[in-house]
């Protein structure tokens, strides 16, 4: 059925993120990047592709983190004008997008607080996507109520921060547990509200959120082996969307080291497959994880009438925001060993 | 017992040796560093390019290492003039002597591990970085000894030179 209705409303959205999605860098323009030996060649390469002149502006010696921060901007130029001209229910999606975005930057602004560092220097490192109202009133709390009552209750992470308000006193670790519960909220009513739509939307962002929690899982696991973070602290943060909840979140709870971790993946070929390493690979297990992830985006844009292609579109872009930097570092170090391990997506 | 001078060749030796060593430290100091470096970039392709740079530094960071600079009279042949030394929170006393307990002082002063400032549960590449670059940090004072040591043996073989040049225009 939404063949028939989906282009009234969402057509020209849906072509315009197609066509953006044909700008994306294919293998042989990172050929050409990997054959750079200056960041001003690289700047050069990238003039040649949609990303046109976005240096131009921009003095010698280049540094990576410029590069990265214009290649977003160019990024959220795309996904604002796509929001610009959204509708209901695509803007509530795409609202859904945002609000990832507002975690990193209230996580940001709380951390940097912690640690006295420069209000206006903090609000300009926040991510453009995940601005609200009243953000930069983050640096004047001192604790999680606080943060709550005067800031949090009225931006849209409101009902995501109710389950955080049994946090005491900020310092790191406490903050990454409120990162990690307000991302687990997240996930959890964006995959609802993804399902609520039904049809195409339902299982193509169905299968890309629910890997997403299994892939919090296994990194919450795995990071915090060795840590002072508890293991019923560990299972508070683990998603419940995903294909390992409930009986491989339990076991990935208890685990105490790498191996319990594999024997708990066992049973999911799926994951079970980004442990096999073969002898003398180079990928690690964050770079499997990228590889599947872009696999699953790309397979989304074989289907039409559904909104995935929006969300595919964003993390393919920010995929290949990380291949060129990652291309750029290894140029500015002069380490030309390892240029070749960005992950290819067209 | 008699203690014979070294001779001039002894200390040519000493000093080829010393070169050898301080090369060879220099390399091991270049490679732990681009090592770490190249981690600090993988750290940056997992966790995003805003999530390791500078403005996750704590503003009241304070140092947890320090080099003790040995007095070069009391230090015995082949043994360091500088001795790094990692703080211990735990054996830090107050002016008045009280022990200051490791957690509040830790967090007063910033003086936690720093690789919670990036993440708290920091993926593996970030860890490599930081083993890289206090690795890289104990070669730099290693260095630093094998440099004033070279020094040394430089000067000892410019003095054997200048009394040989002596002994021969005296007939």
């Amino acid at each position: 059925m939404e063949a028939l209705f989906f282009n009234v409303e969402d057509g020209f959205l849906e072509a315009m993120v197609r066509g953006y999605k044909a700008g994306i860098l294919t293998n042989s323009n990172y050929q050409n990047l990997a054959q750079c030996e200056t960041l001003d060649d690289l700047k050069l390469q990238l003039a040649a592709t949609d990303y046109g002149n976005f240096l131009q502006n921009e003095p010698s010696p280049l540094a990576t983190t410029t590069i990265a921060d214009k290649a977003r901007e160019t990024l959220v130029s795309h996904f604002q004008y796509i929001r610009a001209n959204a509708v209901k229910p695509l803007s509530t999606f795409l609202d859904f997008i945002t609000y990832s975005y507002m975690i990193d930057n209230t996580i940001l602004l709380i951390t940097g607080t912690l640690h006295e560092r420069d209000t206006n220097e903090l609000l300009e490192r926040c991510h453009p996507l995940g601005l609200f109202d009243g953000i930069a009133a983050l640096c004047i709390a001192t604790n999680v109520s606080e943060l709550y009552s005067t800031v949090m209750v009225e931006s849209p992470l409101a009902p995501y921060f109710e389950k955080c308000l049994s946090a005491q006193d900020l310092d790191e670790m406490n903050i990454e547990i409120i990162r990690n519960t307000l991302y687990k909220a997240y996930l959890e009513d964006f995959y609802i509200y993804c399902q609520t739509l039904g049809g195409p939307t339902a299982e193509v962002m169905g299968e890309i959120l629910q890997f997403e929690a299994d892939r919090r899982v296994i990194n919450i696991t795995l990071n915090s082996l060795d840590t002072e973070l508890s293991k019923d602290d560990r299972n508070k943060l683990f998603p419940t969307v995903g294909r390992l909840y409930p009986e491989g979140t339990m076991k990935l709870a208890r685990a105490d080291d790498s191996d319990q971790v594999r024997l708990a993946l066992d049973p999911y070929p799926d994951y079970k497959q980004f442990f096999d390493e073969p002898v003398g690979s180079e990928r690690s297990l964050e770079d499997k994880f990228f590889e599947y992830e872009v696999h699953l985006n790309k397979r989304s844009f074989t289907r039409q009438f559904q909104y995935g292609v929006f969300f595919a579109y964003l993390k393919l872009k920010e995929q290949e925001i990380r291949n060129i930097v990652w291309i750029a570092e290894c140029i500015a170090q002069q380490q030309k060993e390892r240029i070749n391990s960005y992950i290819t997506i067209f | 017992m008699l203690t014979t001078k070294p001779s001039r060749d002894d200390n040519l030796i000493a000093l080829f040796d010393l070169v050898d060593s301080y090369l060879l430290h220099q390399k091991a100091l270049a490679g732990a560093i681009s090592q770490g470096s190249l981690s600090l970039a993988e750290a940056k392709y997992s966790l995003g390019p805003t999530s390791v740079s500078q403005i996750q530094y704590d503003s009241r960071m304070q140092r947890t290492r320090f080099v003790n600079v040995r007095d070069t009279s009391e230090s015995r042949t082949g043994e360091s003039v500088f001795e790094e030394v990692v703080e211990q929170p735990l054996t830090r006393r107050a002016a008045d002597g009280a022990k200051i307990s490791e957690g509040d002082d830790a967090k007063r002063t910033g003086a936690a591990n720093p690789l919670a400032w990036f993440a708290p549960l920091p993926p593996r590449s970030l860890r490599n970085a930081q083993t890289s670059f206090v690795q890289a940090a104990k070669l730099a004072i290693r260095l630093a000894g094998v440099a004033r040591e070279l020094e040394s043996a430089r000067l000892r073989c410019a003095d054997d030179d200048k009394a040989e040049a002596e002994g021969q225009e005296r007939p």
